[in-house]
């Protein structure tokens, strides 16, 4: 008696956190066997991607962690699995995908989610995922962005925001400056937030989704890569520069 | 007697008190300015220190560069460019840390990155020293380092012998005066340099708006080019949309339209020349939401093609901050993808609409002609180092560091527990670059 009450609350622990969730709480507790109707593929995130990843692993195609972001190990995972049992080899996990790898992995049982998550797409933001694989960025030079962005242009419409990321990318394009994030951002004199120390404050969700949306090739400041505020501006050859388009209190040149 | 001392004390408290805090402030006042110089000092020293050794740069680099020109064994030729590529970057790095407002008063960066790409193109190439090409580019580059050499001499020789201070230089700068020594100096190799500069082409990565690839087309006006987003975006006609066109600056005209729509506010690019819709953005209030990440990659793709985007392939995909993005490839009718005119599309995964694009690298970086297909897949694949496991290949057409159009193979596979995408040129054989995706 005494174990079947205990069992009954552990249970309870167990599935309080699925029943906050509704979307799980349908989904995954009646059938562990069937992930959820929609495909994944490579970019895909959510507690079915975990599912994927965990059946992968049972049967010895995937050794990542369980994450619940389809990346590449995912990917290959997917596509050895497809080869391996005469499927077509697309990457994509469709519902005849599925049905071959519940059946593949029948020993495998849903134990109740490590992490918390969600089924539906979007979701919070990680830093990760907005540097582009091809930028050639580290997070650490997406970092510093975020906070010249902020100390720099907070204030200023979102358009301004990532013209100003926009601009650092464009002096990494261009011969005349740095090659490096920390080398453009760090020249003496380049920007006022770094000259008076605004640069340390911390940015706030606007400035770095800014970035990410310059990184992803927004350029609102058409390739610019000087701008300055005319009512403050100091230097006087700045006017000098052939301006390309204002935006905000900022005007934007090359 | 009492009560004198009594008056004293009463008068002695204030003035005393007075002097206490008079000479506390003095001495706290002259602490903050000893302070105040020992970090300007630091700062002069800090400058100098970045000077002095870009000149030592410049000098182990024109010392280096004479050397390669006498140089006919292959072997040393290729240690005396690896040296000076070294050197070439190491004075890139010092020009880096000197007063931000110097950099467009001269051109010795451009000029240090010309010699930089040379270089590298040359190791790539296993050039050798008895070719003509590169011995009369090594003349070039060795004369104009004499000249870049000479000017920063002579500035070092100012800022030694008349103790010149950066800090002036800086103010110089800002109040735009002509008479500061170093101002000078770095003006007068700016007018040396430029002609060699100029004469030389400089590949660099992809810049957009650079390319004259549209400018034939005929320009059309602001009205055609709010048209032409309301078309795009199927969006009412009496919609009101504001028009401007970018100032002279921009390397090509442009129109920026902008206006609200339902989803948020609009912001789009719209070519001068041809008038196509290279770009916009919809500011939206992404809500995390549940539209499927799948069918919003169907949906961008449907999307696409019902604008007259023909057949396309999608190379990447991922989400963040409640929008899926997804880049699309041209697909060529021998099955080759150019990955480097992708098309970016954003989908709100809220409500799935789509509330972004951009086809700037379309647009600009049209495929003009390329080169023959030499090398078959399995070739290409069998060069490959055995550590690479190969999981899948694609047949591209991607841009070389010369901004030429290269038909390639990209092998992506796994190695060292990472993925990596190996280019490899299918007319040379040769390996372009590797991108590390993880």
């Amino acid at each position: 008696m005494r174990k079947k009450l205990l069992q009954v609350l552990l249970g309870a622990v167990l599935v309080w956190p699925l029943l906050a969730s509704p979307v799980l709480h349908q989904q995954s507790i009646p059938s562990a066997k069937a992930f959820t109707a929609r495909n994944l593929m490579y970019g895909s995130r959510g507690y079915d991607v975990d599912e994927l990843q965990n059946r992968l692993g049972f049967i010895g195609y995937y050794h990542g962690k369980v994450d619940g972001v389809f990346g590449w190990k995912t990917y290959w995972a997917v596509r050895n699995f497809q080869y391996q049992f005469g499927m077509k080899v697309t990457g994509l996990v469709d519902l005849k995908t599925k049905h071959k790898l519940v059946a593949a992995s029948k020993g495998w049982h849903y134990s109740g989610s490590s992490r918390g998550g969600s089924a539906s797409t979007g979701g919070a933001s990680d830093l990760a995922a907005s540097v582009p694989a091809d930028s050639r960025l580290s997070m650490s030079d997406v970092r510093l962005m975020q906070h010249v962005v902020y100390g720099e242009a907070r204030g200023e419409p979102f358009e301004g925001e990532v013209a100003i990321a926009a601009v650092i990318l464009n002096r990494l394009r261009d011969p005349r400056f740095p090659h490096t994030v920390p080398g453009i951002v760090y020249q003496p004199g380049a920007f006022t937030a770094v000259a008076d120390g605004q640069v340390n404050l911390q940015p706030d969700a606007k400035a770095m989704r800014a970035v990410t949306d310059a990184l992803h090739g927004w350029d609102p400041s058409h390739g610019a890569v000087y701008y300055f505020n005319p009512a403050t501006a100091t230097s006087p050859w700045i006017w000098s520069r052939p301006q390309i388009v204002q935006i905000g209190k900022h005007i934007f040149c090359r | 007697m009492n009560k004198v001392l009594h008056r004293t004390t009463w008068f002695a408290i204030p003035i005393l008190g007075l002097v206490l805090v008079g000479s506390s402030v003095g001495w706290w006042g002259y602490d903050q300015f000893k302070q105040r110089q020992a970090l300007a000092l630091q700062n002069e020293n800090q400058y100098n220190a970045n000077f002095h050794a870009l000149v030592d740069n410049v000098q182990k680099l024109r010392e280096e560069l004479g050397k390669a020109r006498i140089s006919v064994d292959n072997t040393a030729f290729q240690s005396h460019l690896r040296n000076i590529w070294r050197l070439d970057y190491a004075a890139e790095t010092e020009i880096g840390k000197l007063p931000f407002d110097l950099m467009p008063m001269h051109n010795t960066q451009t000029f240090l990155d010309v010699i930089s790409h040379r270089t590298d193109d040359w190791l790539e190439s296993n050039a050798g020293p008895g070719q003509s090409v590169v011995q009369s580019q090594l003349k070039g580059m060795y004369n104009q380092s004499g000249t870049v050499l000479e000017g920063l001499q002579s500035i070092q020789a100012k800022v030694l012998n008349n103790q010149v201070r950066w800090a002036d230089v800086n103010n110089a700068l800002l109040k735009n005066r002509g008479d500061n020594q170093v101002v000078d100096g770095f003006r007068k190799i700016d007018t040396a340099t430029t002609a060699f500069v100029e004469s030389q082409d400089s590949p660099s990565s992809l810049q957009r708006g650079k390319s004259l690839a549209m400018s034939s087309q005929r320009d059309v006006s602001g009205q055609t080019a709010v048209a032409a987003v309301k078309k795009f975006l199927r969006l009412p006609s009496n919609l009101k949309l504001q028009v401007k066109q970018t100032q002279s600056g921009a390397y090509r005209p442009e129109y920026v339209v902008t206006g609200n729509t339902a989803l948020g506010p609009l912001t789009a690019t719209v070519s001068a020349d041809g008038g196509h819709v290279l770009s916009f953005m919809i500011t939206h209030a992404a809500a995390p939401g549940d539209y499927d990440f799948a069918t919003a990659a169907d949906t961008a793709q449907n999307w696409l093609n019902q604008r007259g985007f023909g057949p396309l392939e999608r190379i990447q995909s991922t989400q963040y901050d409640g929008v899926g993005y997804f880049v699309f490839a041209p697909k060529r009718s021998d099955g080759a993808l150019v990955t480097s005119q992708g098309i970016a599309v954003r989908v709100a995964l809220d409500v799935g609409s789509i509330i972004g694009f951009d086809a700037n690298n379309y647009y600009y970086f049209p495929v003009s002609s390329v080169p023959p297909r030499k090398y078959t897949v399995a070739q290409l694949r069998a060069a490959l180092s055995p550590n690479f496991h190969v999981e899948m290949a694609q047949s591209v057409v991607a841009l070389d560091s010369h901004q030429q159009y290269q038909p390639a193979v990209a092998f992506y596979g796994t190695a060292n527990g990472e993925t990596y995408c190996v280019y490899v040129n299918a007319n040379t054989g040769r390996e372009m670059h590797i991108d590390q995706l993880t």
